[in-house]
């Protein structure tokens, strides 16, 4: 059921090892694997003692000790916490028996961005992924994770108030407020307290997604978001999913609206939200366009 | 505070319908305050101040034996019921009902004289030869016959009202404009003929002047055939004063002979109901003559107003429940359906869908609490003035009524707040995440139905 393509390194044969469904690695820096994740391969060799020198032996023996611990918690951390997870998720349709979802497995670090490429000819399967991966449908058996929670155990507020970041189609951002009142709400609906004043970090993630760059009639809090062009909409809809600071950034076919440019320019704001301000984000598009997949990299076919 | 400060934003994005919510709210708050005011004023007069009535019940002619009378003939008198006929009724009844009274009202034309000239116009026969008087002496025993009087109601407005303890002088009351024709005051002496002896008179001084306070019944206002049954021609005074001067007499002929009217008592309407039922068995009211009740009559003729109006604010109430409770639906309706995407939005950012139903229900509290809650205070402080004005009676303030309409309009508020938050309700998550850009895979009779999981 495995298959690996395209490996660079020994630490990237690692991870996929741990993944039921195809993934294809891509060499971009900004999206490759941190270095502190792949030295843990290296701290695997057995320290080398003199048998008569029974101090340099015991100093020896402490520090293969120390090191022995410090690998086993950078392995456990690395191995049993990834940021988000699906561990032999199932979903049945009750009356037909049929699964929609069949033990799918993977595991997303943070710090990268995947491409989830689901079958064009199975938009239930499509439909019923997101709700799964967004919490909003819990699995017939098996796991959703953040890190090591269960969506199971966190409460909707949780999951998708801060743990997630959201860009879907269908509601990308309220027609009726403008951009900065987009971002308000978002921040308020999560119930969290924020350093700066709310309003100033609106403006501000706006700033940084580029809001305004493509069309200099269109102002944070003068024009209502259901008028903006496709592509301002999107990073309206880009800095609303990070305006809660989350640790996953989810986006359903973020390119389906907009044309080859503007797709790659949205592609290219969303990878580099996996390293926010203070923290590594893990974004994941979940798309049936495989050009949006390649471009996004991390490909996990389902 | 998300919920609250959303809920206000919400209403500030449409501060028209939020102050027609308001608005219908109150309005039909005062509306219901008023209507139910009125029903209610009209539902205790009909029963518990019915019920608590004393009614005095006569016998008079009917309508029919009165079309034959002749004011200029005496021998009308014979019509009239005698102590006789009255003792055959009141064995009838008293055997029955222990609670049965009686009081008497008598009365005779007297002529007029030099001192005292009755109110005449060119129609009414004014030959004090054939009518026995121009002026009619009126009697009572007590209070409760002078309330039974056929004339009408009247007020003392000058001098004082009858004393039926006295027996110390004989005096009459006297009409405004009987007094002001013959510039009577209170204290002046009159003299008064005898019907029966043009030559035998006597003299009473008069203690008040009245006025009435209703109309005149058909034949006994400026319409008389006689100068004698013209009210205003009409000398009231005590039985004391009428046998004093000779007036209560047996063997009187003519227009002599005093008309008679003994007036029951009855407990309670109940007592009147039984009372009428108990003459007719005994067969013992002479045929043309009628039983009615004054008291009952003139009740039922001065709540008259507050029926008609509480059939009217009947009709208003069901105008202004079905009228503004349709607007209030339509406007709940329009404040709540077309949000689709502000409750995918909500979802999709972690707001559960109790958060945002009550939301919604604050959406609707708001502006039918604040209309709500004015009309109460609008209505209950005008509710007294403006429905007796409405109802042309005088109203009761009834707190029965002000808390009936607190508890509608509460559950009211609820049931609308419900329908909007039933709206967040039934929204199908699984929308959250269909496509737009391709059908619907979620669009078959297993919409929601996959086994062990539930919607977090």
């Amino acid at each position: 059921m495995t298959d690996t393509t395209n490996h660079t390194d020994d630490s990237k044969d690692q991870i996929a090892e741990s993944i039921d469904y195809e993934v294809t690695f891509d060499d971009d820096p900004d999206t490759a694997i941190p270095a502190e994740h792949t030295e843990i391969t290296e701290i695997s060799e057995t320290p080398d003692m003199s048998d008569n020198d029974t101090s340099a032996q015991a100093a020896s023996r402490l520090d293969h000790e120390m090191e022995a611990e410090k690998r086993d918690v950078r392995e456990s951390v690395f191995k049993s916490y990834p940021l988000y997870s699906f561990q032999n998720v199932t979903l049945v349709e009750r009356k037909s028996g049929t699964a929609v979802l069949d033990g799918v497995n993977f595991e997303c670090q943070a710090g990268r961005a995947y491409a989830i490429l689901v079958p064009d000819d199975n938009p239930l399967m499509h439909t019923m992924l997101l709700s799964v991966m967004c919490g909003i449908t819990l699995p017939s058996s098996g796991h959703v994770l953040s890190k090591s929670t269960s969506f199971a155990e966190m409460a909707p507020a949780e999951i998708r108030g801060y743990r997630l970041g959201l860009v879907m189609p269908q509601f990308p951002i309220r027609a009726d407020l403008t951009a900065e009142q987009n971002l308000l709400y978002a921040m308020d609906a999560s119930n969290r307290n924020f350093l700066n004043t709310k309003s100033v970090i609106a403006r501000d993630l706006l700033k940084k997604v580029g809001f305004g760059t493509s069309d200099s009639a269109v102002t944070s809090n003068g024009t209502k978001a259901g008028k903006l062009p496709p592509l301002e909409m999107m990073r309206v809809s880009v800095a609303r999913a990070i305006s809660r600071d989350p640790e996953i950034v989810i986006a359903d076919e973020p390119c389906a609206t907009l044309s080859g440019e503007d797709s790659d320019t949205m592609i290219k704001l969303l990878k580099a939200q996996t390293h926010g301000h203070n923290k590594s984000r893990a974004v994941i598009v979940v798309t049936e366009d495989p050009q949006v997949a390649r471009k996004v990299g991390n490909v996990i076919k389902l | 505070m998300f919920v609250l400060r959303n809920s206000w934003a919400a209403l500030g994005r449409h501060k028209v319908r939020a102050v027609l919510m308001c608005l219908v709210a109150l309005l039909v708050t005062v509306g219901s305050i008023y209507g139910c005011t009125v029903i209610h004023q009209k539902d205790y007069a009909e029963h518990q101040s019915y019920d608590a009535l004393t009614p005095a019940a006569v016998i008079r002619p009917t309508a029919a034996t009165l079309k034959d009378r002749s004011a200029s003939d005496s021998a009308w008198t014979k019509h009239y019921l005698s102590w006789e006929d009255y003792n055959k009724i009141y064995q009838a009844t008293a055997s029955k009902d222990s609670q049965i009274g009686y009081t008497i009202a008598e009365s005779v034309p007297v002529r007029q004289s030099d001192s005292v000239k009755a109110i005449t116009t060119a129609d009414a026969d004014t030959n004090e030869n054939k009518t026995g008087g121009n002026l009619t002496l009126q009697s009572f025993y007590t209070d409760q016959a002078m309330d039974a009087n056929e004339y009408g109601t009247i007020k003392v407005v000058e001098g004082k009202d009858l004393n039926f303890e006295s027996n110390e002088e004989t005096s009459v009351l006297v009409s405004r404009e009987l007094a002001n024709k013959n510039g009577l005051k209170v204290g002046s002496e009159i003299t008064l003929g005898n019907p029966q002896k043009a030559s035998e008179t006597f003299k009473v001084k008069v203690s008040g002047i009245y006025e009435y306070t209703d109309a005149a019944p058909t034949g006994f206002g400026a319409d008389a055939k006689a100068a004698k049954d013209n009210r205003d021609n009409v000398l009231y005074c005590t039985y004391f004063t009428f046998a004093t001067n000779g007036l209560d007499t047996t063997d009187g002929k003519g227009w002599g002979i005093p008309d008679l009217n003994i007036v029951f008592t009855t407990p309670n309407p109940a007592g009147y109901d039984t009372f009428v039922k108990e003459l007719r068995k005994a067969k013992v009211v002479p045929d043309g003559y009628l039983i009615s009740s004054p008291t009952i009559i003139k009740y039922e003729k001065s709540i008259a107003p507050l029926v008609a109006s509480s059939r009217n604010m009947l009709i208003m109430l069901v105008l202004v429940w079905s009228i503004g409770g349709l607007l209030l639906l339509i406007m709940v309706l329009m404040g709540s359906c077309p949000r689709r995407d502000e409750i995918g939005n909500a979802l999709l950012l972690g707001v559960t869908k109790a958060r945002l139903g009550w939301q919604f229900m604050l959406e609707v509290f708001y502006p039918l609490l604040i209309g709500w809650g004015l009309g109460l205070i609008i209505g209950g402080t005008t509710a007294h003035s403006a429905c007796s004005a409405l109802a042309s009676y005088s109203m009761r303030t009834n707190g029965a009524v002000m808390w009936k309409v607190v508890w509608i309009g509460l559950g009211f508020t609820l049931l609308m707040a419900i329908i909007a938050m039933l709206r967040v309700a039934f929204f199908n998550t699984n929308e959250l995440f269909v496509s737009p850009f391709e059908r619907d895979p979620l669009e078959h009779e297993h919409r929601h139905e996959f086994t062990a999981e539930s919607e977090h």
